[in-house]
């Protein structure tokens, strides 16, 4: 162990619960122990990892297999991926996804690149870790409508799945593994490498004028940085952008919270890769980066409860060409899966 | 306007490395603090040292309330708890349909609900029966063998529903059959939380009408606002062998008043977390706990 390493764990413990702590030089960890290694860009944040659910590499394969594997609809032609397409940046391309019973879903599934940097999950924020946020889909009737349970019954027979969750968990397939390795391998998908990343990091040329004046205009002007900020172009948080309004409404971050503040409320989605993420908003209302553009022009719809940051902007025809051009700009040059 | 990535505009360049490689291994809750050149693996394993002595730590320095804690060294007397369901004091038949506050025509199919905690309270002493637990009596009364350590309790303190640190664990590390496990069918998936009661059924607002009441009602609450604790008082002497009986009565009756409020299923029958409709939930809490009893009084 290296000194550091040993200073920053005494840190952690002192900070944490009050007291010092006295640590063993450790044996390397076994090769199936290996931790995966997550490439990010120079500067980025620590994504947000778990004490209980070490990134391993066996944990990320055996989440892998999961994610494309319909028997967790209780082989009912849904996995995860069947809404996350890999193509389009682990988003759908309807405004509502298409359930086990084949009805549309309530709300529009969001892209998973970047999630491992999520305080909350969901577009309310009800999944407070990537682990429990699993659930969500198995239980949705309009999803997947699974027994988690049963599900686990169902896989743990399978001697690959068997085999890979002794590997990364040291204990039989169960719902515990099952969320983990699920949660482990959407921690891989990061998005980082775009046109705009690239500028960022001093290629002057990876932007072109429209799509630098974009720029501009995102962080300035328009004010679309006010919440799509940081590294994942999101804070995160939860705003009420002036969507529908009234009753039969989207309540949002309300259902979650009860709070009547929190009405209409709900997470920032990160911008990276959104040209292919469409249809766009909650409610997948609108189908173009265009018609986005065109409701913060206006200031959204009037109502109660708008986030008082929503104004209208009056920008000029070309300078919503710009902010489109530059959103273009954000799609990353290779694929997010970083799995092999 | 100045803005940017963290804040600032232009968004810095950076004139280093365009990419690391991370595998890091920050617990949520805790500052980030592993730097891009530590070594991984070996912070990942100091860290879990780390966590270990803090953990034990933690333990010695929280020490139970002295108010909970039972007296040691003798044995527990052996406590059978019955949960019983009532109509208004008398029995309750899940076919049955009884005529309900406010001229309604009622029959309840389901009623499932989390007591948690439970425990009793003495002038020396009180002890936690259990921290949580689910009982489903719409098919009649349920009974649990326990037990509790001598003494004289004179009051039982329980919640319906539950409380905040139960309601919010994570479904994937409790057993699947425990009372707040995956199987206990209370999982709420949509919020990561759980039902506290399951309350269904029928109704009729025509006192008058005959047969099966034509309307359903299906109110499921939770949420933690909706978690309600109570205080019965109670005797109970616990000492010897002989097995102590307790009964929690459930008086499905008063869930529909309480001599005061009425829960009036015309105005109001379904729930499911919709926030708009919250006072309908927040009013049928109440009625619930409030129609909790113990025997022997």
């Amino acid at each position: 162990m290296t000194r550091r390493a040993t200073a920053c764990c005494a840190l952690i413990a002192l900070l944490a619960f009050g007291a010092g702590c006295a640590t063993d030089e450790l044996e390397p960890l076994p090769p199936d122990k290996a931790l995966f290694t997550l490439e990010l860009p120079y500067g980025w944040p620590a994504p947000l990892l778990r004490e209980d659910n070490p990134l391993t590499v066996a944990s990320v394969q055996l989440g892998k297999a999961l994610f494309f594997d319909e028997r967790l609809s209780l082989g009912r032609g849904l996995s995860c991926a069947s809404c996350h397409l890999p193509a389009r940046a682990f988003s759908d391309t309807v405004a509502f996804s298409i359930g086990v019973h084949g009805h549309p879903g309530e709300r529009n599934a969001p892209s998973l690149a970047n999630v491992a940097f999520h305080p909350l999950l969901n577009r309310d924020g009800g999944a407070p870790t990537l682990e429990q946020q699993v659930f969500v889909p198995l239980y949705a009737e309009e999803e997947m409508d699974s027994d988690p349970q049963q599900v686990v019954e169902l896989l743990k027979e399978d001697p690959y799945i068997a085999d890979l969750s002794k590997l990364a968990y040291d204990r039989p397939f169960d719902l515990y593994v099952l969320t983990r390795a699920l949660a482990n391998y959407q921690r891989t998908l990061i998005s980082a490498h775009s046109r705009y990343d690239r500028f960022l990091q001093g290629d002057a040329g990876a932007l072109d004028p429209s799509e630098e004046r974009g720029m501009q205009l995102f962080f300035g002007e328009a004010r679309c940085a006010l919440c799509h900020s940081g590294s994942d172009l999101s804070d995160h948080g939860f705003h009420n952008i002036g969507m529908a309004v009234g009753e039969g409404a989207d309540p949002g971050r309300q259902r979650i919270t009860l709070d009547p503040g929190d009405r209409g409320k709900f997470k920032t989605p990160g911008l990276r890769n959104v040209a292919l993420t469409g249809p766009y908003m909650h409610d997948g209302s609108m189908t173009t980066l265009a018609e986005v553009i065109e409701h913060f022009d206006k200031g959204g719809l009037d109502g109660p409860d708008k986030d008082p940051l929503i104004i209208p902007l009056h920008l000029t025809r070309e300078q919503k060409d710009d902010l489109v051009a530059f959103l273009l700009a954000l799609t990353d040059e290779g694929s997010l899966d970083q799995v092999e | 306007m100045p803005f940017g990535p963290g804040g600032t505009w232009p968004p810095p360049r950076m004139q280093g490395p365009g990419r690391q490689r991370m595998g890091n291994f920050v617990p949520q809750g805790l500052s980030p603090i592993m730097t891009p050149t530590m070594n991984v693996a070996s912070f990942s394993r100091s860290l879990s040292g780390a966590v270990l002595m803090a953990t034990i730590f933690l333990f010695a320095a929280c020490r139970q309330d002295p108010e909970l804690t039972a007296p040691a060294g003798e044995a527990h007397v052996p406590l059978k708890l019955t949960v019983l369901p009532v109509w208004d004091g008398g029995p309750f038949d899940k076919n049955t349909v009884y005529g309900a506050a406010g001229d309604q025509r009622v029959q309840v199919t389901e009623l499932k609900f989390f007591l948690a905690p439970l425990e009793l309270t003495g002038p020396e002493s009180a002890y936690q029966v259990f921290d949580a637990d689910l009982f489903d009596v719409a098919n009649g009364a349920v009974e649990r063998v326990l037990s509790v350590p001598p003494g004289h309790y004179d009051a039982m303190h329980l919640g319906l529903g539950l409380p905040y640190e139960l309601n919010h664990r994570d479904l994937a590390t409790i057993p699947p059959n425990a009372p707040t496990g995956n199987n206990s069918g209370m999982y709420w998936g949509w919020g990561t939380q759980y039902r506290f009661v399951i309350f269904s059924g029928r109704f009729d607002s025509d006192p008058n009408g005959t047969g099966e009441p034509p309307y359903t009602f299906d109110l499921h609450t939770g949420l933690d606002t909706c978690y309600r604790t109570r205080t019965i008082p109670l005797q109970l002497e616990a000492a010897g062998d002989d097995t102590l009986r307790m009964t929690i009565r459930v008086d499905i009756a008063r869930f529909f008043t309480d001599g005061n409020e009425v829960l009036d299923l015309s105005q109001g029958a379904v729930w499911h977390g919709d926030p708009d409709e919250l006072p309908l939930a927040l009013k049928v809490a109440d009625l619930q706990v409030k129609a909790l009893s113990a025997d022997p009084e």
